[in-house]
């Protein structure tokens, strides 16, 4: 049962090995040369070839990911790791709110919906609402919010920015969480504890709302993903100064350490996260510890 | 383009006005619509073929500790954050539209095996798949006559329904300014240009938006049709 946690372990391993390879394969398949990223974030003038082997960018940059060192921005001068730490604080205030925003929202969405048949035509015909990027809400918020003369520098922009990231979660946790409830009553689980001599109420507390509690749990893992993915479309308009509005600011201005960085670290702190997340659902949930 | 004219709100002459340089909005808007499509129909077919390509490799072969190394490594292909990852593959391959759909190719077939993969392995538990091997019809007839056939309708609608998946990445990327590079247009741009234009010319912003709109309810809406008729 922990087999898929060796697995995910081991591609985690394997991913940080093969980070490194990157710029040397799209160099070595003439795809391009990134000499520009290599040099501003490892140091390395390519142009003296002669002196620097493959293996030697290879090691070096590996060397630099296992310690977190990718060097200094070009823009601001400060440390790459040391600026996305900053900008982690101010991400994590609006990821926060969302992942709240989506559950509560969506939890509400999907019980109002599944008890209430005016409530499901309504979801119905207003659900093209969620079809919509979240680019788009965000720019009507930040148009609406400063027509009602809302002060965009006070706290209101994280409740903003995380209105904008739970959009996409609410529809999916909301429509998961309907037909949950919808084929529960009738699934063999259900009248498998009926027989056993559970009552309808005793079986929905004391075994269905674990397994719902727990199909939550598993879309916490994709909504991270999709948050910290998506986060420079929810924190660029409304300048909440976090990962992604960082990571705008430098694209804009080929800060590549700075853009290196934040890739590499999103990338194995998201498989750190999703391991601990699996390992964890493998732990409470008897379904997937018995496959 | 016309420096002369820059700025300007709508007119009867540009519809949707001008931009910064003297642009007309609507011409690239006209360019941003035919980006997005050319892009979703070229990333659909290879992300099909390559997904059943892969995803019949996979339930072909029977040697249960290649077939299990590689569903792990789907599977966490599949958690691994697919932004990020086209995001720093971008800066190393160079910006360019031609490079998202690469990329977007690498990052999407993964999944697409995967689907096939657990799709062939539903069929083949069919008493129909036992009846024709009990005729001693042979392995590749079999997944090609009869297999095949089972899992296309389904395969088809999961293809199209990463439209919406496809058109969302390559806004991402557009609106980072990895994409169409100028004098190319694309929706992500013109709404990452009309950010600073916001409350001073809205014409910037609006029509993009409502355009970027329009395309994604329509996308979404066929999509649920698809899955609708589908079943999937």
């Amino acid at each position: 049962m922990y087999k898929r946690i060796a697995y995910r372990a081991f591609f985690l391993l394997l991913t940080i090995l093969v980070i490194p390879l990157a710029p040397i394969a799209i160099i070595f398949l003439g795809v391009n040369s990134p000499e520009y990223v290599i040099k501003g974030t490892l140091h390395i003038d390519l142009s003296q070839t002669d002196r620097i082997s493959w293996l030697n960018i290879y090691t070096d940059f590996l060397s630099r990911i296992v310690q977190l060192d990718f060097g200094r921005s070009t823009s601001s001068g400060e440390l790459v790791i040391k600026e996305i730490l900053s900008g982690i604080s101010e991400s994590f205030k609006i990821i926060l709110l969302a992942i709240v925003f989506s559950y509560f929202i969506a939890t509400v969405i999907g019980i109002l919906t599944e008890r209430y048949k005016t409530a499901d035509r309504l979801w119905k015909w207003t659900q093209f609402l969620f079809f919509l990027p979240m680019i788009v809400i965000a720019y009507l918020l930040l148009y609406f919010l400063d027509y009602l003369g809302v002060n965009m520098l006070s706290n209101v922009r994280y409740f903003a920015g995380a209105a904008v990231l739970s959009i996409y979660p609410v529809y999916v946790i909301s429509n998961a969480l309907k037909k949950t409830l919808q084929e529960l009553p009738d699934s063999d689980f259900f009248l498998c504890h009926q027989a056993f001599g559970f009552s309808v109420k005793e079986t929905w507390k004391r075994f269905c709302v674990k397994f719902i509690v727990l199909d939550y749990f598993s879309f916490f893992e994709n909504i991270i993903i999709f948050m910290i993915g998506f986060l420079f479309f929810a924190e660029t308009p409304f300048g909440i100064h976090g990962m992604g509005y960082k990571f705008m600011n430098a694209i804009q201005r080929f800060d590549y350490p700075l853009i290196i960085g934040y890739c590499i670290f999103g990338i194995i702190l998201l498989s750190i996260i999703g391991l601990i997340i699996d390992a964890i659902k493998i732990s409470l949930d008897h379904r997937e510890a018995n496959i | 383009m016309n420096y002369n004219n820059k700025l300007s709100p709508p007119t009867l002459e540009h519809w949707f006005g001008t931009d910064l340089i003297g642009s007309d909005i609507f011409l690239k808007c006209v360019s941003a619509v035919g980006t997005e499509l050319l892009t979703t129909f070229i990333v659909l077919p290879i992300i099909y073929a390559l997904g059943l390509g892969i995803g019949f490799i996979l339930s072909y072969f029977d040697n249960d500790r290649v077939k299990e190394f590689l569903l792990n490594l789907v599977h966490y292909w599949v958690t691994l954050p697919v932004l990020l990852i086209a995001i720093f593959l971008l800066i190393l391959a160079g910006a360019g539209q031609w490079n998202v759909m690469a990329i977007l190719i690498f990052v999407l077939t993964p999944t697409q095996a995967l689907y096939v993969y657990n799709r062939l392995t539903e069929v083949k538990k069919q008493d129909f798949v036992l009846v024709k091997m009990s005729y001693g019809i042979s392995k590749p007839d079999i997944y090609f006559k009869h297999l095949f056939p089972n899992i296309r309708y389904s395969m088809d609608a999961y293809t199209l329904s990463r439209m919406p998946e496809i058109l969302m990445i390559n806004l991402g990327l557009n609106f980072l300014g990895l994409g169409v590079q100028p004098p190319g247009s694309s929706f992500g741009r013109m709404l990452f240009d009309g950010l600073a234009f916001m409350f001073s010319a809205w014409w910037m912003w609006v029509f993009a938006m409502v355009i970027i709109a329009i395309l994604f309810v329509s996308a979404n809406l066929l999509v649920r049709k698809v899955i609708a008729g589908e079943g999937i």
